[in-house]
């Protein structure tokens, strides 16, 4: 039981985070997320409730399957390419010791604080057809494009993960770098002695080792790709070429600003809500398993 | 333990991007905004004095302008001036390129400013507002006497105004124009006058001049271009092809969204004539990921003949024009007719002013309407902006203060008797339309023929409610 | 195996760190420069250096677009609201993970879940919301939905840390009749400092570049935060040609963040490398 100066305590440390976080966090949600059961066009205070017509109208939607597979994708490759970045900075990072391995772990953290804004006018330019770096650099390798990346429904969405990847590898490589940090040198050393070769090393010692930190950070990849689909396809492509870059969130965001159709939108969003509580609580399942182990 | 902080960094990346989420994500994406710019230099402005009209006006009013291509410099003026005429009034203006995104929450709110000019009415659609009961219904104040003596507003206003569908909607005046806009085909004039070619009328005509064009440059210039990224500038000439091959009157059932007027035959003549560009490789490479900064540059810089475009062009570009290598000329056509002699369609749209039901102080409101449409006003909104407003004898009184383009479009409409159509569909011909800007790409990429287009833009139509 | 392997790997590894580390700066550096352009350096390659350097970008993007009062308003903002949550975040993490009582963890889970909201259902209702409270284009309005915001991860992150700290140095406080909010204050909060300059530094990147509830809550020209103003110029150069204004613009944007990056990234990065080891 709690004694009397410690509830005063506990009430004076925590009642201005409860009161800030329900009024400006919390109410607005529910009050918003209530739109999902009318139709309402979203610049009025007109609105007429239509119970689930809103839900039942998504399963008829032939977009939504559409962008749940691009979803799918890039929460496919971006992890994977980021993680094979990230852990191979990581391990070259700790096992070179590299006399300027400061400066790499500093700068290839910098694409993680960018606002996504600066990051998508900068890839634009990178991928773009006329000019776009990445477009000339294939092209030394006798690579040449019929069409712009960003412009041709067959790369269009792997175009994207390249942003992607590139604003989360170093964020990635920091927390792998400080889980390897922690291994016993001494390991390492007998390896060496023992003879095993560098690729041996990272994948009998490094990987089982840090695997705790790589399954987290699996969870916490695929949350990221989710979350990552809206505001650079919105900038980049806007969806297109012919939709192949149109993402659940971009979608729904579409069909309130251009559709005017805010209770559809809501519904989709809580549908969004519906699939990223459901990573989360898989993000929750994968990490207390590991503590299990 | 570790995997506490794990996890804290892994709900971390999560907050980061739900916070960065919808960031810079403010695209407008309306058919034929005008252009935001910025740079627009205040001049000095001379004082008017509209006839006392007997009233006592006083008190405040808001207005919410947007700040697009023509800039902001006009409001700053015109407020002046009407604070100037009136005293005892304070007129509280707000400009933002993304006004609607700021007047949405206000409108939901209640909080409604008295006079909103929203060029970027795609956002927020007037039909909608009006019918959700949301504006005034000005009829009183196009049947009132324009404050200089010319009559009623109704009077000076081209007569085809007040039937336009985001103006008239179901009778009632839901906004006043503030100025129009003419789109079509613009060509780079210098490139037809050196080869001597004459600008084609009809559509058999247009392809022809294309096997010439790529006769003669191959693949130095193109025959055509249009802003990629945002495909649905094509449906400038998109919906002038639909009005040629599907008559007024089949345009019509189009726009107003009959069943079955998507799915007749003229539907996929109209879709040929973008699919021929595709197939006679007539398109500038590269183009699919183009702005229409990126796109308009490179007509301008001479890189193609052609390119679907609005009057807002040279005002959109003036920042460009003087720094070009050579000098350009526009060029303007309407749409090529469906055979010799047929009838040729330019889309006319309007950017409007209109006054929420709820404005609070409606008659001063009133008043600042009828301020803006006297003669010597008429004037000063060209002067400051090189648009210009839909009103009779426009050219003559505004002549030399728009842009040569704009003049030489509103010539060519003339001598060649296009007929105005407008490009405000009904909301679900509008939805269903959006597979045809995916269709357009699609067509560009030979993914799609004309007849699958159109099956899914009519699918799409007929599953919507 | 023999050191000639291990040479060439070397600089095989050295090789592709750096090619990466090219491809981050290098994009960084080609803003920078292109801040310098003339209009008609644009429409040439874009890739080229400036032909000349154009300072007037920065006069357009500071004066007329009116980022130095942008500047200024994003500062104001960052600072109220992060050390609010700072306070707000570190207390509460705190009470959480020292003290069991009902409701708990009732208000552990509701935070994080409210981590996965679409933000974009929340814009119309916090409007609403402001204007009943009357703090409608107010910088303090933005500061108290921006601290509510942040709460959440904070709190995350925050508790992590509290619950691999020693409780001898509070315990024996408390012991000396120290009472326990002079305790939290005294004791506590310089111990967690590593977490805190985490959240500090996470908070003011995230809120230095949050715009949809900036630009909904506050609508005057002068009280633009950076974020809102960049998005603005950004839209603009959509339809009109000042490329020049635009990245000089996102100069400026960028600066402060990379700035506050760099000189605490050390400390960010021990702040990480402390909580992990932990445990």
């Amino acid at each position: 039981m709690l004694k009397k100066h410690e509830l005063v305590f506990i009430l004076s440390f925590l009642t201005p985070t409860l009161a800030l976080f329900g009024i400006f966090t919390l109410y607005p949600y529910f009050n918003g997320l209530k739109m999902s059961f009318y139709e309402w066009s979203g610049f009025s205070d007109v609105t007429t409730f239509v119970g689930l017509d809103n839900f039942k109208r998504m399963l008829d939607d032939d977009i939504i399957p559409m962008t749940l597979k691009h979803n799918l994708y890039i929460m496919l490759a971006v992890p994977i390419f980021s993680f094979i970045f990230a852990l191979f900075n990581a391990v070259a990072i700790s096992q070179f010791k590299l006399k300027e391995s400061k400066w790499y772990r500093a700068l290839l953290f910098v694409p993680y604080v960018l606002p996504v804004t600066i990051t998508a006018i900068l890839w634009q330019n990178m991928l773009g057809g006329d000019y776009g770096l990445v477009t000339s650099i294939l092209g030394w390798f006798g690579i040449h494009l019929d069409y712009p990346l960003l412009g041709n429904p067959d790369t269009a969405l792997w175009a994207l993960c390249v942003p992607m990847i590139w604003s989360v590898v170093g964020f990635y490589m920091v927390l792998y770098l400080t889980a390897i940090n922690n291994i016993d040198e001494s390991l390492m050393e007998a390896a060496s002695i023992d003879g095993a070769s560098q690729w041996d090393k990272v994948r009998y010692i490094t990987i089982p080792l840090i695997w705790e930190t790589i399954r987290v950070t699996l969870v916490l990849f695929i949350l990221g790709a989710f979350n990552y689909s809206f505001a650079l396809p919105w900038i980049m492509t806007d969806g297109g070429p012919a939709r192949s870059t149109e993402f659940i969130a971009t979608y729904m965001y579409r069909v309130a600003q251009n559709d005017h159709e805010y209770g559809y939108a809501t519904a989709i969003g809580v549908f969004i809500f519906i699939i990223a509580t459901g990573l989360s609580l898989l993000s929750q399942i994968l990490t207390r398993k590991s503590k299990l182990d | 333990m570790k995997t506490k902080v794990v996890r804290a960094f892994t709900m971390l990346a999560v907050v980061a991007v739900f916070v960065s989420i919808l960031s810079a994500c403010g695209s407008n994406k309306g058919n034929n905004e005008a252009s935001p710019s910025t740079s627009a230099s205040p001049s000095s402005s001379s004082s008017v004095t509209p006839e006392d009209t007997g009233k006592k006006l006083e008190g405040e009013i808001e207005v919410a302008a947007f700040a697009g291509g023509f800039g902001t410099a006009y409001w700053e003026e015109i407020v002046k001036k009407f604070e100037a005429t009136y005293p005892g009034t304070k007129v509280n203006l707000l400009t933002s390129p993304k006004l609607s995104d700021i007047l949405q929450p206000r409108f939901v709110a209640g909080d409604y400013p008295d006079i909103v000019a929203n060029t970027n009415n795609g956002k927020m659609d007037v039909r909608i507002l009006m019918r959700e009961g949301q504006l005034a219904d000005l009829s009183d104040v196009v049947n009132s006497d324009t404050l200089d003596g010319q009559g009623t507003l109704k009077d000076i206003l081209n007569p085809e105004v007040l039937n336009y569908p985001t103006i008239n909607v179901d009778g009632k005046i839901a906004a006043l124009p503030l100025n129009v806009t003419y789109q079509g085909i613009y060509y780079n004039a210098t490139i037809m006058k050196e080869n001597g070619w004459s600008v084609p009328t009809t559509w058999d005509e247009f392809f022809k001049l294309g096997e010439t064009f790529k006769a003669k440059y191959a693949d130095s210039k193109a025959f055509w271009t249009y802003q990629g990224m945002y495909p649905d500038y094509m449906h400038i000439n998109f919906y002038g092809a639909l009005a040629a091959y599907c008559g007024a009157d089949g345009y019509e059932a189009i726009k107003t969204a009959q069943d079955g007027a998507i799915e007749k035959p003229c539907v996929v003549q109209a879709l040929q004539t973008i699919e021929n560009l595709a197939k006679n490789d007539l398109v500038m490479k590269n183009i699919l990921d183009k702005t229409e900064v990126q796109a308009q540059t490179d007509f301008l810089l001479g890189k193609s003949l052609f390119i679907p475009w609005g009057t807002w062009a040279e005002s959109e570009m003036k920042d460009v024009l003087p720094t070009l290598p050579n000098k350009f000329e526009f060029g303007f056509m309407p749409m090529p007719a469906a055979e010799a002699g047929g009838p040729r369609y330019v889309i006319g749209d309007y950017e409007l002013m209109y006054m929420p039901a709820k404005a609070k102080n409606p008659e001063l409101a009133k008043e600042f309407l009828r301020f803006c449409l006297t003669q010597e006003n008429i004037k000063f909104y060209s002067e400051k902006t090189t648009a210009i407003k839909p009103v009779k004898g426009a050219v003559e009184l505004v002549g030399s203060l728009i842009p040569q383009s704009v003049q030489n479009t509103i010539d060519v409409i003339e001598q060649t008797g296009a007929t105005l159509i407008s490009d405000r569909l009904d909301a679900k011909m509008n939805g269903a339309l959006g597979e045809a800007w995916t269709g357009f790409t699609e067509i560009m990429l030979k993914k799609k023929t004309s007849e699958e287009v159109q099956a899914a833009i009519a699918k799409k139509f007929n599953s919507t409610k | 195996m023999g050191s000639a392997n291990h040479f060439l790997g070397r600089w095989i590894v050295r090789l592709i760190l750096a090619v990466q580390a090219v491809a981050v700066v290098y994009p960084l550096l080609w803003t920078i420069y292109s801040s310098f352009k003339t209009r008609t350096d644009f429409y040439r390659n874009p890739w080229l250096l400036p032909s000349r350097i154009e300072f007037s970008n920065y006069y357009n993007a500071l004066i007329k677009s009116k980022f130095f009062e942008s500047f200024f308003n994003s500062i104001y903002v960052s600072v109220l609201s992060v050390a609010l949550i700072i306070i707000l975040s570190s207390t509460t993490a705190f009470i959480l993970t020292r003290y069991k009582f009902f409701g708990a963890s009732f208000i552990h889970k509701i935070m994080m879940l409210s981590l996965f909201l679409p933000s974009v259902f929340a814009l119309i209702p916090t409007f609403l919301l402001m204007m009943e409270l009357n703090l409608l284009n107010k910088l303090s309005g933005l500061v108290l939905v921006y601290a509510a915001g942040g709460l959440p991860m904070s709190i995350f992150i925050l508790a992590g840390f509290f619950k691999h700290l020693d409780t001898s140095f509070e315990e024996s406080a408390l012991l000396d009749g120290s009472s326990a909010t002079n305790t939290y204050w005294k004791i506590i909060f310089p111990i967690a400092m590593p977490g805190i300059v985490v959240i500090g530094i996470l908070n003011i990147i995230s809120v230095w570049n949050e715009y949809p509830l900036a630009m909904a809550i506050l609508s005057s020209p002068e009280k633009k935060t950076v974020a809102v103003n960049i998005v603005d110029l950004s839209t603009i150069q959509r339809f009109a040609t000042d490329w020049g204004a635009l990245f000089a613009g996102l100069v400026i944007a960028m600066l402060p963040v990379l700035i506050i990056y760099f000189i605490f990234q050390n400390k960010l990065i021990a702040g990480l490398t402390a909580g992990a080891t932990k445990g």
